[in-house]
């Protein structure tokens, strides 16, 4: 039995990564262990936890995992939410072009089954020490994926 | 010492030829298999009542995940229903897996001619399609593995 971590999230990047932009820059996907080290970014989109649940059944395994993107932008006046619903906007064409179908593609011997949109969570904003404001926006995609 | 047995070392399978292949129902989830006999009763003026008990037909009831992609070992919802529809006689067998010092069949094991006798598709608005399996002996059961 294979561990989906990294084969789920790199379907993620292959298929967002360089597609999304804004006011003519490439947003960046970056996975959560390198959110401490960004600070040339102002708008960003973190991958964030992915977590694993089982189907139980006898005859091969089914894992569901939930996948969070945390979209994060910086900003110099308040409030504006635009920002991270472009670019939620932008991802959720990208991953679903049609209802009920997604446009990722997983490395063998994963077989991806299905993904769904289960939730979007706004964090509060907030002001950040050089005076920026931060906001964010989280994405919640369902994944169901065997082997 | 007595061992329990996980569930998942249950095995349903079905044969149609006899026994000679077997096929997996897959993707099992879990299934539920009931013995039962009816009885009877004769009231008399003096021997007390008297019961008479005639085994009835072995149900065995499942659900499980509609599987495509069959390998040659396999039978799921569509397998079923072209069973179910043809009235078609097949051999069933239900035995745990080893596990352990527990060897195979010695927990539980199960085998008959039956038929498919009902089945469900269920495409919920979420999840995975899945199914409801029934099947029901007829004739003599087999508890000898």
């Amino acid at each position: 039995m294979n561990d989906i971590g990294q084969k789920l999230r790199k379907s993620y990047f292959q298929a967002l990564n360089g597609n999304i932009t804004y006011e003519g820059g490439v947003i960046p996907i970056v996975d959560e262990k390198l959110d401490a080290n960004i600070t040339t970014h102002d708008i960003y989109v973190l991958m964030q936890e992915q977590n694993e649940t089982e189907v139980p059944n006898r005859t091969i395994p089914i894992t569901d995992c939930d996948m969070n993107m945390r979209i994060v932008a910086r900003l110099s006046d308040s409030g504006n939410k635009e920002v991270v619903e472009n670019i939620s906007n932008q991802i959720l064409n990208l991953l679903f072009p049609v209802y009920n179908r997604n446009a990722l593609t997983i490395d063998s011997p994963l077989i991806l089954l299905y993904a769904k949109k289960t939730g979007a969570e706004y964090l509060p904003l907030i002001k950040g020490q050089d005076g920026n404001f931060i906001s964010s926006k989280t994405l919640t995609i369902k994944n169901r994926i065997t082997q | 010492m007595s061992t329990p047995l996980s569930a998942t070392l249950i095995q349903d399978r079905i044969s149609l030829d006899a026994g000679v292949t077997w096929l997996l129902i897959v993707c099992a989830q879990n299934s539920t298999l009931t013995n039962s006999a009816s009885t009877t009763e004769e009231k008399t003026r003096t021997c007390g009542t008297i019961t008479a008990v005639s085994i009835d037909a072995v149900k065995v009831s499942g659900t499980g995940i509609s599987a495509g992609d069959l390998i040659a070992s396999e039978a799921s919802y569509l397998t079923l229903q072209g069973l179910l529809h043809a009235k078609t006689v097949i051999k069933f067998e239900r035995k745990n897996l080893v596990s352990g010092t527990v060897a195979e069949s010695e927990v539980e094991y199960t085998a008959f001619d039956g038929r498919v006798t009902s089945l469900t598709s269920n495409a919920g608005e979420d999840g995975s399609l899945s199914f409801d399996w029934e099947i029901t002996s007829t004739g003599v059961i087999d508890l000898t593995p």
